[in-house]
C-alpha cells in the first residue's frame, strides 16, 4: 500500500460527496413523493416522483464530472528497482515460477 | 464508490431500501387516516320455503331489501377497491353465531361507493342454515366492508342497523318429490 494518510482521506473526499449526494437525494425525493400524494390523495404521484428522484439523482451522481476529480489522488513516485546485484540463481528461480 | 457500476448498484440498493421505508410508512400512515362509513339495510321483505335439499326438507329464505350506504369517506389515496357484503347474523341453540352472506359486491371507485340498492333479493346465494331448519330466530343485517389497500393492512368492519326481523313459518307445508 503506497497511500500516505494524506492521500488515502483526500481519495475519499470525492467518493464521500458522491455518497452524500446519492443518499440525501434519494431520501430527499422519498419524502417529496410521500408528501405531495398525500396532500393530493394520489398514491401514483408518489411513486413516479420517487422513480424520478432516482434517474435524477442517478443522472448527478454517475457519471465521472469533473467536479468529482477536485482531489485526486497523490500517489507515491516508482522506486526504481536495481537489478544489478541479483544472482543469476535468483533470476532462474524467478523466471521459473509457475504462472498464476 | 469508485466506479460508474459500483455507484450505480450503490443507488439502486439504496434506492430499495427507501422504497420500504416510503411502503411502510405509506402502510403505517394509512391506518389512521379516519373514514364514516354508514349504512343501512332495510327488510321489505322475507319469506320462507320448504325445498328439497341434500334428501332433507330444509328451510330456504327468500329475501327482498333496500340498501343504502356510504361508503365513500374508506376511499383514500391507498384504498385500490372495497369488498361489500350483506351478512345476516343470528343466534340459534346449536350455534351462538351464524353468519349468511345475502349479497355482495366489490366497488372499484369512490363514484361508485355510494351504493343504493332498492329491492335487492339474495339471488346470488342461498339463504339456509347450517340444519334444515332455523327456527325461531331473529336475524340482524348488516353491511360488511373490507378495505384492499395498495400497500399495507387489510382493514375491514361492519356497520348497520340492529333491526330485526322474526322469522316465518314456510309457505309450504310440505315438499311432495
Amino acid at each position: 500500500m503506497s497511500l500516505t494518510a494524506e492521500a488515502a482521506i483526500t481519495k475519499f473526499l470525492s467518493q464521500k460527496l458522491a455518497e452524500f449526494i446519492s443518499q440525501a437525494g434519494i431520501i430527499l425525493f422519498a419524502i417529496i413523493g410521500f408528501v405531495v400524494g398525500f396532500l393530493l390523495q394520489d398514491i401514483l404521484l408518489t411513486f413516479q416522483i420517487f422513480a424520478g428522484g432516482i434517474i435524477i439523482t442517478a443522472i448527478l451522481v454517475l457519471p465521472s464530472y469533473p467536479i468529482y476529480n477536485q482531489h485526486p489522488v497523490k500517489w507515491l513516485p516508482p522506486i526504481q528497482i536495481e537489478n544489478k546485484h541479483e544472482t543469476p540463481e535468483q533470476k532462474e528461480s524467478h523466471s521459473n515460477e509457475p504462472m498464476k | 464508490m469508485y466506479n460508474i457500476v459500483q455507484r450505480a448498484s450503490a443507488i439502486f440498493a439504496f434506492a430499495m431500501t427507501v422504497m420500504f421505508g416510503l411502503l411502510l410508512s405509506i402502510a403505517i400512515s394509512s391506518l389512521y387516516i379516519t373514514s364514516n362509513p354508514i349504512g343501512k339495510v332495510d327488510i321489505n321483505e322475507l319469506n320462507i320455503w320448504l325445498y328439497n335439499y341434500a334428501n332433507k326438507e330444509t328451510e330456504f329464505a327468500f329475501i327482498e331489501m333496500n340498501i343504502d350506504a356510504d361508503l365513500t369517506s374508506l376511499f383514500n389515496w391507498n384504498t385500490k377497491q372495497l369488498f361489500v357484503a350483506v351478512v345476516a347474523e343470528y343466534e340459534t341453540e346449536l350455534h351462538e353465531l351464524n353468519q349468511v352472506v345475502l349479497w355482495d359486491s366489490i366497488i372499484r371507485s369512490k363514484e361508485d361507493a355510494h351504493i343504493k340498492g332498492n329491492k335487492v333479493r339474495n339471488e346470488k346465494y342461498e339463504f339456509v342454515d347450517i340444519t334444515p331448519s332455523f327456527g325461531e330466530v331473529n336475524a340482524k343485517y348488516s353491511i360488511y366492508w373490507d378495505v384492499m389497500p395498495y400497500v399495507g393492512f387489510l382493514v375491514g368492519g361492519k356497520t348497520g342497523t340492529n333491526q330485526t326481523i322474526p322469522f316465518p313459518v314456510p309457505l309450504n307445508e310440505k315438499v311432495y318429490n
